[in-house]
C-alpha cells in the first residue's frame, strides 16, 4: 500500500518541513515548476552536498501475507553536478539504512549499514546507467526483508523510452526481526561529501501490504502497490470549484473571505490567512477538482492520457485546531444527482489536526473507498462535473 | 500539551450537590446546621453553584460543587499528582466583604463506576492560593489548585474510575444571616456565550480539565475523540487541501518531451 508520495507541488521552501509530511528538513530548496513535467506548479526538491541536504520521513510498513516485510521507493533524479559520489537517498529500519550512492560517470550503488558500520555493498551497477549532468532518470529500489535471497533488493532505472529495467539485485547483508516495522526514507542525508548538486521529484514508498484490487498498468502488469510501481509521476490537483448543492442539505465550512469555498484551498504555495473554518460536527466541504487536461499551466496529461489508471491518491488537508485538537474526515463524494442524500460519500479517513501550527495531514487512499475500485483519470476529466460517476473531495468536522 | 490520558477535559458534571457528595468531606469538621443547595447555572448543565449560610457556618466547613470522573480504567498503578483548571467565582461574599472561599477538593477512586469507595488517593484538600473572586457580580475566572495534589500511589483494579470532587470551603465563620455562594463552571453554556465573554476578557480556555501528572490508561479505548479529553475544540481551519495523484509516466506524452527534457534520460548514443 502506499505509505507516502511527495510530488513537491503544494509548498514552497519556506513551508517546509511542511509539518507532518517530513518529519525534517535542512539544506533543501523547493524549486518552483521545476518538476519533470515543466508546467507551473510542478515543483522539485534541490538537494546539494555542500548544504548536506537532508529530509527526513518515519513511518511504520506493514508485512504482507506471508508475515514479510517489503519496502519499495521510487523517485525521479536529476542529477546536474557530481564531483565525486553522493548519496542521493537511503531507507533506513530500527537498525539498518540502505543507501543509492550515484558515482560522478553514472555508476549507481546500493550499500548497507547496520548499527552504524557498513557492512558491504549489495550491488553496483555499471557506468552511465544513471546519467549526470544531462538529462534525469527514475530509479526504483525495493528491499525485501528476508536472507539468503540473491534477490532480496531490486534495483531499477528507467531508460530513454521511460521504461524501467533491472540493473541491480543482491541480498540482504543482515537483518533482524526487530528492525521494523518503524522504517524512514531519507533524501540525501550524508554530511562531508564532495560537491553535488540534483533535484528529486515523484517520490513514493510502498510497503509490503496488498491493494484490495489490481490497478493494470499500460503494459498489462497488474499493481496492487506492495512493491514497485514503476516510472510515475505524482502530481498536487488542486479546487477548482464548489461541490455541487454544497449548502443543500449540508452545512458547508465557513470562508473566512467572501462566499467562494474552493478559493480558501486551493492556493499553493499555501495561504494561511484565508482559510475554510468548521465548529459543528459533521460540517462539511466538496470540492470539484481541476482536470489534468485544463492547459496550458495545468498541461500535463496528453489526450491519451485521459483513461489511465491512477495507482493511488493521497488527500492532504492542511489544517489548524483552534482551541484544542480536532477530528476531521477525508471525505469523497462520487456523483449520483448531485443531491447529498442520494450521492455515495465516503468519510473514512480520520485525522487529528493539531492545535499547534497548520499542518498537513495525509490519507493515502490506494483505491476508490467508497466501491474499492481503482481510480483512474476519467472522474477529473469529466467536462461537467455534475455528471453521475465524477468525483469530489472534501472535508468533514468531526465532534464526538 | 499534554497527552490524552493526562488532560480530562471537564466535559459535564455528574450527579447532584448534596445528594452525590462522595466522601470528601473533612469528618473532622461539624457540618451541621448549615443550609445548601445547588442549581444549575446554565442550561446545559456545565456549571453549578452551592450556598452556605450561616446559622452557624464555621471556618474550614467545605461544600461539594462537582465530581469529576474518568472513563472505566485498566487495572494500574495510580500515582503522581493531579491538577485542575475551572472557572469560578463567588456570587456573595460575606457582609464584611472580606475574601472567602477557596477550593476544596478530594481525589478517590471508585468501585467500577459507582459512588462507592474504594480508596482515597488524597486527604480532604484545602487549597492555600487565591480565594475565588469576589463579591457579587464578579466575572467568572479560571483558577487551578495553589499546587497539584500528590495522589497516594494506589493500584486500582480494572473497571475502576477515579474521581476529583471539588467544591470550596470557608476561610472564616459566617455569622447568622450570612451567606456564602460559590459556583462553578467548567465550559461554555448551551449557547456557548457565557464563557465567550471570558474567552475575550480574559483570553483563556473555553474548556476547564483535570490533568494528571501520570496518565490513566482507560479501559477498551473507544475512538479518542470520544474519550479522551482531546474535546472538541471551538473549531478547525483548512487553508489548502491538494489531492497527490499517482500515474503512469507514458500518460504524459507528449507534453513531457517538452517542457520536462531537462528530466529525460539522454538516448544511448550520447553516453
Amino acid at each position: 500500500m502506499l505509505k507516502f508520495t511527495e510530488s513537491c507541488g503544494p509548498y514552497s521552501t519556506a513551508d517546509l518541513p511542511a509539518l507532518t509530511q517530513w518529519d525534517s528538513v535542512s539544506g533543501v530548496t523547493v524549486v518552483a515548476d521545476g518538476g519533470r513535467s515543466g508546467y507551473d506548479g510542478d515543483n522539485c526538491f534541490e538537494l546539494t552536498a555542500a548544504a548536506n541536504s537532508a529530509a527526513v520521513k518515519s513511518l511504520t510498513v506493514d508485512p504482507d501475507s506471508n508475515g514479510i516485510y517489503t519496502i519499495s521507493v521510487g523517485v525521479a533524479v536529476r542529477a546536474i553536478s557530481v564531483t565525486a559520489t553522493v548519496r542521493l537517498f537511503s531507507i533506513a529500519t530500527a537498525i539498518s539504512r540502505f543507501d543509492v550512492v550515484l558515482s560522478w560517470e553514472g555508476r549507481l550503488t546500493v550499500t548497507q549499514t547496520t548499527g552504524g558500520v557498513l557492512l558491504g555493498t549489495i550491488c553496483t551497477t555499471e557506468a552511465h546507467v544513471a546519467p549526470v549532468g544531462d538529462g534525469g532518470c527514475y530509479i526504483g529500489l525495493q528491499i525485501r526483508f528476508v536472507l539468503n535471497d540473491a534477490t532480496a533488493v531490486h534495483l531499477e532505472i528507467s531508460d530513454q523510452f521511460g521504461a524501467m529495467n533491472q540493473v541491480g539485485a543482491g541480498a540482504v547483508l543482515a537483518f533482524l526481526e526487530s528492525e521494523l516495522p518503524s522504517a524512514s526514507l531519507v533524501l540525501g542525508g550524508a554530511t562531508g561529501q564532495a560537491a553535488a548538486t540534483w533535484r528529486m521529484c515523484d517520490i513514493y514508498l510502498t510497503d509490503g501490504l496488498a491493494a484490495e484490487t489490481p490497478v493494470t498498468t499500460p503494459e498489462g502488469r497488474l499493481l496492487y502497490n506492495d512493491g514497485l510501481l514503476g516510472n510515475v509521476h505524482i502530481d498536487a490537483l488542486y479546487p477548482t470549484a464548489d461541490g455541487v448543492n454544497l449548502d443543500v442539505d449540508n452545512t458547508p465550512w465557513v470562508p473566512s473571505v467572501g462566499s467562494s469555498h474552493y478559493e480558501m484551498v486551493n492556493s499553493h504555495p499555501p495561504d494561511d490567512a484565508t482559510y475554510e473554518e468548521a465548529d459543528t460536527n459533521q460540517q462539511t466541504d466538496a470540492f470539484v477538482y481541476q482536470h489534468p487536461l485544463a492547459g496550458p499551466s495545468f498541461g500535463r496529461v496528453g489526450c491519451c492520457g485521459c483513461y489511465v489508471s491512477v495507482y493511488g491518491l493521497k488527500w492532504m488537508a492542511r489544517l489548524l485546531g483552534v482551541g484544542g485538537d480536532a477530528t476531521v474526515g477525508s471525505l469523497v463524494r462520487q456523483i449520483v444527482t448531485g443531491l447529498w442524500a442520494q450521492d455515495l460519500v465516503d468519510t473514512g479517513g480520520l485525522v487529528v489536526a493539531s492545535d499547534a501550527a497548520f499542518a498537513y495531514y495525509p490519507i493515502y487512499m490506494d483505491r476508490n473507498p467508497i466501491d474499492g475500485t481503482p481510480w483512474s483519470m476519467q472522474p477529473f476529466v469529466s467536462q461537467t462535473p455534475t455528471a453521475p460517476g465524477s468525483l469530489e473531495f472534501g472535508a468533514q468536522q468531526i465532534v464526538s | 500539551m499534554p497527552s490524552p490520558q493526562q488532560r480530562w477535559f471537564l466535559r459535564s458534571i455528574t450527579g447532584s450537590v448534596g445528594t452525590d457528595i462522595g466522601d470528601w468531606f473533612d469528618p473532622s469538621v461539624p457540618v451541621g446546621g448549615f443550609s445548601q443547595y445547588c442549581a444549575n447555572v446554565f442550561p446545559s448543565g456545565w456549571g453549578v453553584s452551592a450556598k452556605v449560610s450561616g446559622n452557624p457556618a464555621t471556618q474550614d466547613m467545605a461544600l461539594p460543587l462537582a465530581r469529576f470522573r474518568t472513563l472505566p480504567l485498566q487495572a494500574q498503578t495510580v500515582s503522581g499528582t493531579v491538577q485542575m483548571l475551572s472557572a469560578v467565582k463567588a456570587s456573595f461574599a460575606a457582609s464584611d466583604g472580606d475574601p472567602l472561599i477557596k477550593w476544596a477538593a478530594q481525589a478517590w477512586v471508585s468501585i467500577g463506576s459507582t459512588n462507592d469507595v474504594r480508596v482515597l488517593l488524597t486527604d480532604a484538600y484545602r487549597d492555600t492560593g487565591d480565594v475565588w473572586p469576589s463579591p457579587s457580580g464578579a466575572v467568572y475566572t479560571f483558577k487551578s489548585f495553589a499546587a497539584p495534589l500528590a495522589l497516594d500511589t494506589t493500584a486500582i483494579e480494572e473497571g475502576d474510575c477515579v474521581v476529583l470532587d471539588v467544591g470550596y470551603y470557608l476561610t472564616e465563620d459566617l455569622a447568622p444571616g450570612v451567606q456564602a455562594v460559590g459556583a462553578l463552571v467548567v465550559g461554555t453554556g448551551s449557547d456557548g456565550s457565557t464563557l465567550g465573554v471570558l474567552d475575550a476578557t480574559d483570553g483563556l480556555s473555553a474548556l476547564g480539565y483535570m490533568e494528571f501528572s501520570s496518565g490513566l490508561l482507560p479501559v477498551s479505548p473507544p475512538p479518542f475523540y470520544d474519550y479522551c479529553g482531546s474535546a472538541a475544540p471551538a473549531s478547525v481551519r483548512m487553508s489548502q487541501l491538494p489531492l497527490e495523484v499517482v500515474y503512469d509516466y507514458s500518460a504524459l506524452f507528449p507534453y513531457v518531451k517538452g517542457g520536462g527534457r531537462n528530466w529525460l534520460t539522454p538516448p544511448r548514443s550520447t553516453e
